[in-house]
């Protein structure tokens, strides 16, 4: 947010932006700095200089099979997104059901949460394969998480004590309870994770790539060959290209979020 | 303690009648001890007390929400509302649609639910505010939306636990006033929480006066409804508010 003075004189958008490019000019400084003066030329090779790496940009070469694995990736991503809110949501309205279901069914979830994905690759792999699917696959474990204890807290902890006597007091049933109170107080707590999902799904489908090669290569999978050839400058490129991504998917879900939850409530 | 049902009411049966009903919790506190109180169809009565003397307890065992550990507890209403402290207005739902909530539980058909939620919405004076959410009216506008949600069931027993006692001076007494004309114009008999004395008595044709779990003291008021705003100036009502504070001066 923009502070007292500087909505005073700009508007809060330009005053965004403007910061935003003195950040990338102040990055792109010190990075040039750095690959010119502290490296030696023998060395550059560690960290090219901005405007060498920025070349790669116009090399179709290089550009066209990056943008058709971060693609790939994407679609990874979305589909993994996909299915993690459709398990965290059945997953939450199954644990709100009871104490009881929510005893058995809460340590998977915080299994699924804390067991690293490392440890899970060759199982994933000798179930589902070394390709697509498998990739898939991680994308869903990362980004469940969120999703479930997002809606789970929703749906338990966002109707009040006095909401819910009203509803015994019409003698709701249970599904009533769910439909007309539970889950419509759950929508803000549910886009919160949805926005969190996202942008994990979009991990989740990178390490993916990168553990699993077979079929066609995804980002993961060309970082993974970029570094082995060091070609820093495809590799850097990549790595930007994907930071981006990863914001452009957060931005996106943000802007659902307050969109939806804004209007959910009339504003 | 005998209490006697307000004359204009006494030939039908109670409402609401709790004969010697006490209330222990679990955790070992006893909440109420003998508690005997009844409210006659059309009839407002008012519980007054400080805060913890069980009086939203009593409304807790009238609504059913909670069950008496000893004595008898008669609930003759075929429907009875609640209006909560706060209004517990569902924040997606417009005021209109707040006020449909009841009748969508109770499966009524949606022309019908809507055209009476409408009427309802008219007479607590928010005909204009029908498509705004909660997030968009004031507390009074609140207050009045859950009125209107209690009073579109057309309830034969209405519960009020202390439902003014977050807004302002001048929202309550407006409120006040609404209500008791809409107490005036309805015929519902009405158990209401408040710990305002000039509340009880403006609004109420009795007046129980609560402490430690019991209820210490019975004061009727005398006045007819609808009662004129005015009227709480005036100085009998100022007289029977008097003996309703020392009465409840002397029970806590």
């Amino acid at each position: 947010m923009t502070g007292p003075t500087a909505s005073r004189t700009l508007p809060g958008w330009l005053t965004q932006a403007i910061s935003v490019v003195a950040a990338l000019l102040g990055i792109g400084l010190v990075w040039t700095f750095v690959s010119l003066v502290v490296l030696s030329p023998e060395r550059r090779f560690l960290l090219p200089p901005p405007t060498q790496v920025l070349t790669t940009l116009g090399n179709p070469t290089i550009m066209t099979p990056m943008l058709a694995a971060l693609g790939r990736t994407a679609l990874v991503a979305l589909v993994g997104l996909a299915i993690a809110v459709v398990v965290g949501l059945v997953w939450a309205v199954l644990m709100a059901q009871s104490r009881w279901v929510e005893r058995i069914l809460y340590p998977y979830a915080v299994i699924l949460q804390t067991i690293p994905i490392l440890a899970l690759t060759p199982l994933i792999g000798i179930w589902f394969g070394y390709g697509i699917p498998a990739r898939v696959v991680v994308a869903v474990i990362i980004a469940v998480f969120p999703m479930i204890s997002n809606a789970f807290f929703g749906l338990t902890s966002a109707p009040t004590a006095a909401s819910h006597d009203l509803f015994t007091l019409s003698r709701a049933s249970r599904w009533q309870r769910l439909v007309k109170l539970q889950a419509p107080a759950a929508v803000p707590s549910v886009f919160t994770g949805l926005r969190t999902a996202a942008g994990l799904s979009v991990i989740g489908a990178i390490v993916g790539d990168f553990f699993f090669q077979q079929g066609a290569v995804g980002i993961g999978g060309l970082l993974r060959v970029y570094t082995l050839r060091l070609t820093m400058e495809a590799l850097l490129t990549a790595v930007g290209l994907t930071a981006l991504f990863g914001v452009l998917v957060f931005s996106v879900f943000a802007a659902l979020d307050r969109f939806v939850v804004g209007r959910w409530y009339g504003r | 303690m005998p209490i006697e049902p307000a004359s204009r009411t006494a030939q039908t049966p109670p409402a609401l009648r709790l004969s010697g009903v006490s209330k222990t919790f679990e955790d070992g506190t006893t909440a109420l001890t003998g508690i005997d109180l009844s409210v006659a169809p059309g009839e407002l009565v008012t519980l007054v007390g400080p805060s913890g003397c069980g009086k939203t307890t009593i409304l807790r065992l009238a609504a059913g929400l909670l069950a008496p550990s000893a004595g008898e507890l008669e609930i003759s209403a075929d429907t009875t509302s609640f209006v909560f402290q706060d209004p517990t207005l569902l924040e997606w739902r417009t005021a209109l649609r707040n006020v449909e909530l009841v009748g969508e539980l109770r499966h009524v058909p949606r022309e019908e639910r809507r055209a009476r939620a409408l009427e309802v919405l008219d007479a607590v004076g928010l005909a204009d505010a029908a498509a705004r959410h909660p997030r968009q009216l004031s507390g009074g506008m609140r207050m009045r939306v859950s009125i209107a949600r209690a009073l579109v069931a057309q309830p034969d027993l209405a519960l009020f636990d202390e439902p003014f006692g977050a807004l302002d001076e001048i929202t309550r007494l407006n409120l006040q006033t609404l209500l008791q004309d809409l107490f005036a114009r309805g015929s519902f008999g009405a158990l209401f929480i408040t710990h305002s004395v000039s509340e009880a008595v403006y609004l109420s044709d009795r007046v129980l006066v609560m402490g430690r779990g019991r209820i210490a003291a019975e004061v009727v008021v005398p006045w007819e409804h609808p009662r004129p705003p005015e009227m709480r100036y005036s100085a009998e009502f100022v007289a029977v508010a008097g003996r309703v504070s020392a009465l409840l001066e002397e029970a806590s």
